[in-house]
């Protein structure tokens, strides 16, 4: 009989970066890494672990961009030639190395066969879709998958407009079961934000729970008498279930977190920085502008060391450290869940512990073993069984405190902070304007009937919802690939406004919407009917 | 406008010269038919860069409604008759706009291409200008966090022009910001009032300090007038700032999911009661976040960016 449970919610979202209109972009690359690095090997170690029949549960917020991105045919090819390149390079790495260093050369060969992997469970496996890989361990019911809303946007600075708030909660349901071919029990709110209200809207779209961050739990309305180790459910009927700060300490303390352990590798060393550029330049950008191949040869070797002083990478000693990690861990939760049974006189806690899941491989190569590891370890105890949300309400949840959690967002100093700020509230004033413009547009045309209208009304739905993704805010906030962010705000916002104003003026220009269509393709099935007030 | 009509009036060096401007490929083997055709097609509603100088001059010196009318008919914009003043100004803004955009854009890309022909694109994609106002009234207030709010606002055409003439006066727009928690808010009985001067027009955004966690605020924008009462021009939406501290609260509701019944019991405090981590200073300057994780999440992709070149080059 085991004392608790632990639940691991990994959240992986990109934006929507898709530009069909060039055969390279930069930023499409972020997906590409993340293919390779994370979603890729979190299915290798799904995959082990089923294959030796080890109990595992694991939820994962697959965000509707995201899904939209591993669907789409063109992102796939490039995706396919993004290897193909990769294959090519670490080919040549193999005889480069050779007169270098055996650490490096045993590395180069690894890379070699691991592109060539990849490259197989992409294509061949997977059928270039990894949807498909995800919705295996659904299916198993290894793995509980849930939703985001639409474009990721950020609803504790939307919460005025409850129509803008309802279209991103129903268009990240409905893609989500376009997608899977079932309705999602769950959803991951874009941050961790959520104010008071926003549950209503999740309850609308049957979603039975949520997550915000600890102090989402602690400042709730009234006392939250277990803390944030077990759910509480909100007056609109929806579950609610904390983060546990001690995990995510545990992983990310700066002096004592598991990834900057000595033996792991170095993010920032890639042979894309390192190589002279006449060698490397069918690898990196076009424009000459050097990336991450995903090719390092160096390890952190210690929190001091200069970049330049790094030591070789060795893999088994990397991956030995993981295991040992993995148990760790394992232990540590077990020893919290002991502690956790007691103070509550015998009730189970559940301990929640939601990561990035491109922490997991991208910046923490090893990451994907570590959650391996983890799960092996978890089997082998009593105490503690890994567990997915709906089955712990199902079966160890008979009574439930009902509380309206405070304000949360997982951002720096846990608000709003990070959305708004100096560096981005600029965008504020665009947004609103749309929203407004938008709820409009609904409110006249809901009961057209012409169909290059409504395609104008969905692709202007489309560009107000790629305008609110939080990640815009947040680069802008970060000051890396500013630029990037900015322009896709302008452009999006633009677009809308074109929409707006050929709509109003009884003139869609069909070529303009054709365009727009094709780049700006995400949501298929949206509905700007979505917007309309007071439905 | 350059209808066909038009384009076929002009002499053929005329039409070679307007389609070098646009880029057009091949023009100087065209005919004159072929390049009236291309002109037509390519920019229809085109307005020449003099003229929307003029536009924009004419827009800014308080035009008549018959003027607006005359200009939105030139550009080819469809409005109706009983459309007001303010509303046409802002079609023939955004209109002007997109056509400054247009004409730049033909400057730097060497096609536009059919969409369907699904062209790859060369050089960096293109940025807009966005609008610098809406030429709406509203103010808007936003949580930043427990202890500051966001505003922002914008005026209408009118609006600006009583600016104006406060302005002449000498006198400033204030900014006022009320305390209306738990309080039906009459613009008299509010816990705390604020007030900044936010000058003439051209502030558009502020951060205020309210320092009350879990509290309603709402702001106004307006003026003192000759007897030094306070008129309002703008009124913005209620705030609420974030709680950060326990709730003092002393029930606990609680629901038994097999029955539905739902029951109190009196508040047992927090049985796993964290040791918090201190909430840091409040602040919202990005600077502030440079090298640091900003969200615990534990690199949302883009959070860990490379910094700059390794240094380890071979």
């Amino acid at each position: 009989m085991s004392k608790g449970f632990f639940s691991l919610v990994l959240h992986a979202h990109l934006p929507y970066i898709r530009h069909p209109n060039y055969e390279e972009f930069m930023e499409e690359k972020w997906l590409f890494e993340a293919i390779s690095e994370t979603y890729i090997p979190l299915l290798r170690a799904f995959e082990s672990l089923e294959n030796d029949n080890v109990h595992f549960a694991v939820t994962m917020s697959i965000t509707p961009p995201l899904m939209e991105m591993l669907d789409s045919k063109d992102l796939q090819d490039k995706y396919i030639r993004h290897l193909e390149g990769l294959i090519e390079l670490s080919g040549k790495e193999i005889e480069k190395t050779k007169a270098e260093d055996p650490r490096k050369h045993k590395m180069a060969k690894y890379y070699h066969e691991d592109f060539k992997d990849l490259l197989r469970v992409f294509r061949d496996e997977y059928g270039g879709s990894l949807i498909n890989g995800f919705k295996r361990f659904y299916e198993s019911g290894h793995l509980e998958i849930i939703t985001c809303n639409a474009t990721h946007g950020f609803l504790p600075l939307m919460e005025r407009y409850p129509n803008a708030v309802r279209a991103q909660v129903k268009t990240g349901v409905d893609t989500y079961k376009r997608h899977i071919g079932q309705p999602p029990k769950g959803m991951w709110l874009a941050e961790c934000g959520y104010t008071a209200g926003i549950d209503k809207y999740l309850a609308e779209q049957d979603l039975r729970y949520f997550f915000v961050d600890s102090h989402g739990i602690w400042y709730a309305d009234t006392p939250p008498r277990f803390g944030v180790y077990r759910p509480i459910i909100t007056d609109n009927g929806v579950f609610v279930f904390g983060r546990d700060p001690e995990s995510s300490e545990q992983v990310w303390s700066a002096e004592s977190g598991y990834p900057g352990d000595f033996r792991y590798r170095e993010f920032y060393r890639d042979v894309g920085f390192d190589r002279n550029k006449e060698y490397i330049k069918d690898y990196i950008d076009r424009s000459g502008v050097r990336v991450n191949t995903g090719i390092k040869y160096h390890k952190v070797t210690g929190g001091n060391v200069d970049l330049g002083k790094k030591d070789f990478y060795d893999i088994d000693e990397a991956m030995e450290a993981a295991r040992a990690h993995g148990r760790d861990f394992a232990e540590k939760k077990a020893a919290q869940v002991r502690e956790l049974f007691d103070q509550f006189d015998g009730v189970e806690p559940i301990i929640t512990a939601p990561f990035d899941a491109e922490l997991f491989g991208h910046w923490w190569f090893e990451g994907p073993a570590f959650i391996e590891h983890l799960f092996r370890a978890l089997d082998e105890k009593e105490d503690i069984r890994a567990i997915k949300p709906p089955d712990f309400i199902e079966n160890h949840l008979e009574k439930v405190q009902i509380n309206t959690p405070g304000d949360s967002t997982w951002g720096a100093n846990g608000y709003n902070e990070v959305w708004i700020n100096g560096a981005n509230d600029w965008i504020y004033k665009h947004l609103d304007h749309l929203i407004e413009k938008m709820t409009e547009l609904a409110n006249d045309y809901h009961d057209e009937s012409n169909p290059l209208k409504i395609r104008a009304l969905n692709q202007a739905a489309r560009e107000l919802m790629l305008a609110q993704s939080s990640d815009w805010a947040f680069i802008m906030t970060t000051g890396t690939t500013v630029e990037y962010a900015s322009a896709r705000t302008k452009q999006h916002v633009d677009r809308f406004l074109s929409l707006y104003d050929n709509l109003q003026n009884g003139v869609v220009d069909e070529k303009e919407l054709e365009h727009m269509e094709w780049l700006d393709a995400i949501f298929p099935d949206i509905d700007f009917r979505d917007y309309k007030s007071n439905n | 406008m350059w209808s066909v009509e038009n384009l076929s009036r002009k002499k053929v060096s005329e039409l070679k010269r307007l389609a070098k401007n646009k880029d057009i490929r091949g023009y100087y083997k065209m005919r004159k038919k072929e390049l009236v055709q291309a002109l037509s097609t390519e920019f229809i509603n085109e307005v020449d860069p003099t003229s929307m100088e003029k536009i924009r001059l004419l827009l800014n010196s308080n035009p008549r409604i018959f003027e607006l009318r005359r200009i939105a008919k030139k550009m080819g914009i469809t409005f109706k008759r009983n459309m007001k003043k303010d509303e046409l100004m802002e079609r023939i803004n955004r209109s002007l706009v997109r056509h400054e955009k247009n004409v730049q854009h033909s400057n730097s890309s060497q096609t536009t291409g059919s969409s369907s022909d699904q062209k790859i694109e060369p050089g960096p994609p293109m940025i807009p200008d966005l609008p610098k106002s809406y030429n709406t009234d509203k103010l808007v207030g936003l949580p930043v966090n427990p202890s500051w709010v966001h505003f922002y606002w914008d005026y209408s055409d009118q609006t600006l022009e009583l600016i104006k003439r406060l302005e002449k006066r000498g006198q400033s727009l204030l900014l006022r910001i009320y305390d209306i928690t738990f309080i039906d808010f009459d613009g008299t009985n509010a816990h705390q009032v604020w007030e900044y001067d936010i000058g003439n027009g051209n502030t558009k955004k502020y951060y205020a300090n309210v320092n009350s966690p879990n509290a309603t605020y709402i702001s106004e924008i307006g003026y003192l007038n000759d007897d030094g009462e306070f008129i309002t021009i703008l009124r913005s939406n209620s705030v609420h700032t974030p709680p950060n501290a326990f709730s003092q609260k002393k029930e606990e509701r609680w629901l038994d999911l097999s029955s539905g019944y739902r029951f109190s019991e009196p508040a047992k405090g927090i049985l796993a009661k964290p040791v918090l981590k201190g909430v840091g200073k409040s602040s919202f300057f990005p600077h502030e976040f440079k090298e640091r994780r900003i969200t615990s999440g534990g690199g949302s992709f883009f959070s860990m960016m490379r910094k700059g070149n390794s240094g380890g080059v071979e």
